[in-house]
């Protein structure tokens, strides 16, 4: 069950939710998390959205970090979905990222989650229409291409 | 300096350099599009590279006829009057940076991409890139109600790509996809400080 591998991300100390969304921004899965739908949504177009920038120039993701004091959000991207893990303790950076890696693993091995993934499969830079951009966004979009 | 003969090969950034010693003078040094005097005065402004002797390789031509002491501190003074060029500012930190592992190239751009300085000399044409991950970096700081993130750290096409504030600019190292980011980020953070 996805519900199940997801567990294993948000049983580690100090990880304080976990989501599954497709690169279509289409959220799956969402565990431990205090944001409304909408929100998680607009989160995964950003998050995505930059993946999708580096896929403009032929470089592929496979994996985001952003980093505060006292906060960091670490993404494990594919080519279909990724996985999203919020934490609020960099000690547990390298346990996260092991089990990050292992969930995708599971997830790739899980058939309904491929079925699921079948139907929302979409390219790198799909996201780029979906994201709302400013004028000087769309500048700076033009001259990525 | 010991009357050798000897052929030595710099290499920064992936771009070589030459010095040719003839009994303990430099005779000849080619530094693209620099040869001679002015070859050697660039070779010494470099902070990093990989150095390799060759004996007895001579070279095909001779175009420093200066002794090597004087060349030596006519270069040095050089370097101590580049301090006050704006296009040397970041050299210090430059220098710094690369003492972290795993460093490859530094960026320094400001908010909307444009390069401040670039340790590696080339041209950049992905300054729209840059700008447009701090954008959506902040925007994704902006949904979890806090400022742009500190760093960033971006795995594609076997590399990782750390942004980090600097002062009022950003500072975008280019490093090898396999260091350990707990292991390194103090170490830029205090290289940065």
């Amino acid at each position: 069950m996805i519900e199940d591998i997801l567990k294993d991300v948000t049983e580690i100390d100090a990880v304080e939710g976990v989501y599954l969304a497709s690169n279509r921004g289409e959220i799956l899965d969402a565990r431990g998390l205090s944001f409304d739908m909408d929100a998680l949504k607009e989160l995964s177009r950003r998050l995505l959205s930059i993946s999708a920038f580096y896929a403009t120039l032929g470089k592929k993701v496979t994996e985001l970090e952003f980093y505060w004091a006292r906060n960091f959000i670490t993404c494990k991207v594919s080519d279909h979905f990724m996985v999203v893990a919020f934490s609020h303790s960099t000690q547990v950076h390298s346990l996260l990222r092991i089990t990050l890696n292992v969930t995708m693993s599971k997830l790739l091995e899980n058939k309904k989650f491929n079925k699921w993934v079948k139907s929302h499969l979409a390219d790198r830079t799909y996201i780029i229409k979906k994201c709302e951009w400013t004028e000087a966004e769309e500048k700076l979009l033009a001259k990525l291409k | 300096m010991e009357r050798n003969t000897a052929k030595l090969t710099i290499e920064h950034s992936g771009k070589f350099g030459f010095v040719y010693f003839e009994n303990g003078q430099v005779v000849h040094a080619e530094y693209d599009p620099d040869i001679g005097e002015k070859a050697v005065f660039r070779l010494l402004t470099l902070y990093a590279g990989k150095f390799k002797v060759e004996s007895g390789i001579r070279a095909p031509v001779r175009t420093i006829h200066t002794n090597w002491n004087n060349l030596l501190l006519d270069g040095l003074h050089q370097l101590d009057s580049m301090d006050d060029n704006p296009e040397r500012r970041y050299d210090h930190l430059f220098e710094r940076l690369f003492t972290v592992k795993g460093v490859k190239t530094a960026l320094i751009f400001d908010k909307e991409g444009a390069i401040i300085a670039n340790s590696s000399g080339k041209s950049q044409s992905e300054d729209a890139l840059h700008a447009l991950v701090l954008n959506a970096a902040d925007k994704i700081g902006m949904l979890l109600k806090r400022e742009g993130p500190d760093y960033i750290s971006i795995s594609a096409a076997s590399q990782k790509y750390i942004y980090a504030k600097y002062n009022q600019y950003f500072v975008l190292l280019e490093m090898d996809q396999k260091i350990k980011l707990d292991v390194v980020l103090p170490l830029i953070k205090q290289a940065l400080a």
